[in-house]
């Protein structure tokens, strides 16, 4: 699988540590894009599907805070791993940007070190997260392509079902039976009842 | 000159002219039983025509205590008639050169009622601060030129009262502490990023204009700490209650400086229109910053988002004003009876103190000006402080 350059969006008022993160992002390699303001990435910011990311997201911005386009991008279902990181944190605001869902809450001034690694941890998680989507989107296209009998064969199989059991479920012969089974295996690309059995459950997971 | 000579602290000095030994030393008696009987220091003093001094002539127990010439323990209840208690102290050497003494000469000066405070030394350098309130003794006959001086001791109150306004003090530094540190975690974080950046990019020698660039930073980074510092500073160098005379105007600017990342991190529109012809009014410029800081940061809360907050100089008839005004949720009558109570917050959830509203009184009555507080509930409060242009003797 082909992936693009990981990005880490920047969105701070304070123009200089703008420039700094992104000068310390572009230093291992990755591309990061700064927005001085919760509006201006809003503006700006455009999905690109197979490149993995995270926000780095000052929490007291004039205008929309960091909370608030934290709480925008959750509405949306725009799950990007963020990083809040703040110059004058309190308890309640950090209480409430993670359980919005934020990965970490950094206290401004924090190391590279720290920085870089909490980037690398939602990178990863976030392309975990697409590889994740990628396998279902994929299933739910093979699975699409059944058809309606065919469906109902995969549906008893995965929850165990011999074909004697499956046939007299659907009131139809073990043969027809074998049948379905062998087009649901090949539409499914898999090889055997217990890896089809395996994928679906994969993706059902997460 | 030594005063002891001619006081007249015994029977016949203090009462002779109302009668003979005999027939005045019952009411001496009664007189004097109940002068000791009170808690308070007690001296009465006359001024006779002719004299160059006031002379003393009754002082009781207590008072002798106060001032370390009676051990406080000695027992309360007077012995025999005659008046020890003030044979010890003014025939004390240092008495008649002592605050306590000036106090009293000095209050004979008019005949109205006259309070003080005044600092007494004992003998182990130990400080006592008294209230001294002295009344003339008139509309009779005998007694004209005389006073009645009731000496309280304050110290454990003044002192209460000094730690509890270097508390308020502290906790109102502390509230702005909280913006500066806002402020000088973003240039020293930036810088920190920055300078381990460059570091780490030292060994990839193409990577020269982004070591340059980290550099740059720092230099940028380091400036605006400098500058924030240099800010801070002047509240460390300043006394407490130092005035000089300050254009209310500069005051106003550099508040809403201090307190527009606040502000506007909130949401709230700062505002602020200045009197270009207001006089110079004696205040300590700091205190006045720190009042308006807290009013302003009161206005951002009361705002809870898209709050207009205007900051307002003009001048009075014996003054400078500044009202900081906000269209925010105003408060009920019932909670702008209580708004300079210490301790009356809206707020504890959010972690307020209740501090600012009676620091911010404090601080404004220190300077011999108003602080006043209009509100509607739904429209808004104006707060506004009054500063007299010449500071008032008291």
């Amino acid at each position: 699988m082909v992936t693009a350059t990981p990005t880490v969006y920047i969105v701070d008022d304070d123009p200089q540590v703008c420039e700094s993160l992104s000068l310390m992002v572009r230093s291992v390699g990755l591309e990061a894009q700064a927005y001085c303001s919760a509006e201006a990435f809003l503006d700006g910011f455009r999905e690109a599907p197979c490149a993995p990311k995270c926000i780095v997201l000052d929490v007291r911005m004039p205008g929309l805070s960091g909370l608030g386009l934290q709480q925008m991008l959750v509405a949306q279902n725009k799950r990007v791993p963020i990083i809040m990181i703040s110059g004058c944190a309190d308890i309640p605001m950090a209480v409430q940007a993670m359980s919005n869902g934020a990965m970490d809450f950094l206290e401004k001034p924090f190391s590279r070190r720290t920085m870089l690694a909490r980037i690398q941890e939602a990178i990863d998680r976030d392309a975990n997260t697409r590889r994740q989507y990628a396998r279902e989107a994929e299933l739910a296209a093979r699975v699409e392509r059944l058809s309606s009998r065919q469906r109902e064969v995969l549906d008893l199989l995965v929850a165990g079902k011999h074909s004697k059991q499956i046939a007299s479920a659907l009131g139809i012969g073990e043969k027809t039976v074998a049948k379905h089974r062998a087009g649901v295996l090949d539409k499914m690309q898999a090889d055997s009842v217990v890896e089809l059995v395996r994928l679906m459950a994969v993706g059902n997971s997460g | 000159m030594g005063h002891a000579a001619t006081l007249g602290i015994r029977i016949d000095d203090a009462f002779g002219r109302f009668g003979s030994p005999e027939q005045v030393r019952p009411y001496w008696r009664l007189f004097h039983q109940a002068i000791e009987r009170v808690p308070d220091g007690v001296v009465i003093t006359t001024w006779r025509p002719g004299d160059e001094h006031p002379t003393a002539v009754y002082c009781n127990r207590a008072f002798a205590s106060l001032v370390g010439c009676l051990p406080s323990n000695s027992p309360k209840t007077p012995g025999g008639g005659e008046n020890d208690a003030a044979a010890r102290v003014l025939s004390h050497p240092a008495w008649d050169k002592s605050p306590l003494w000036k106090s009293l000469e000095e209050s004979h000066r008019s005949d109205a009622v006259r309070s003080a405070e005044v600092a007494h030394q004992w003998a182990d350098g130990s400080q006592l601060i008294l209230e001294l309130e002295s009344t003339p003794l008139q509309g009779e006959v005998g007694l004209m030129g005389h006073r009645v001086a009731v000496f309280r001791d304050v110290t454990a109150q003044k002192n209460l009262e000094n730690a509890v306004a270097r508390n308020e003090r502290l906790a109102c530094i502390g509230l702005l502490g909280a913006a500066i540190a806002h402020e000088i975690n973003n240039p020293t974080g930036s810088a920190l990023v920055a300078a381990e950046t460059a570091l780490a990019m030292l060994d990839s020698p193409d990577e020269i204009k982004q070591v340059e660039a980290c550099l740059e930073n720092i230099v940028a980074s380091m400036n605006r700490c400098g500058r924030i510092v240099r800010t801070l500073l002047r509240y460390s160098r300043q006394q407490p209650t130092e005035r000089q005379a300050c254009n209310i105007n500069d005051v106003a600017e550099q508040s809403i400086e201090l307190a527009r990342p606040y502000g506007e991190s909130h949401g709230a529109k700062l505002q602020l229109q200045l009197d270009a012809r207001v006089p110079l009014a004696p205040m300590n410029p700091l205190e006045i910053e720190l009042v308006l800081v807290n009013l302003i940061r009161n206005a951002v809360e009361a705002g809870g988002g898209d709050v207009v907050i205007a900051v307002r100089t003009s001048r009075t008839d014996h003054g400078v004003r500044v009202e900081v005004q906000d269209n925010g949720c105003g408060m009920n009558d019932d909670q702008l009876a209580h708004v300079f109570d210490p301790l009356y917050t809206t707020r504890r959830q959010a972690g307020g103190s209740g501090l600012g509203m009676s620091i911010a009184l404090g601080i404004v009555q220190g300077h011999g000006g108003c602080l006043t507080a209009r509100s509607r509930q739904g429209m808004g409060t104006t707060v506004t402080i009054d500063l007299p242009i010449a500071a008032e003797q008291s």
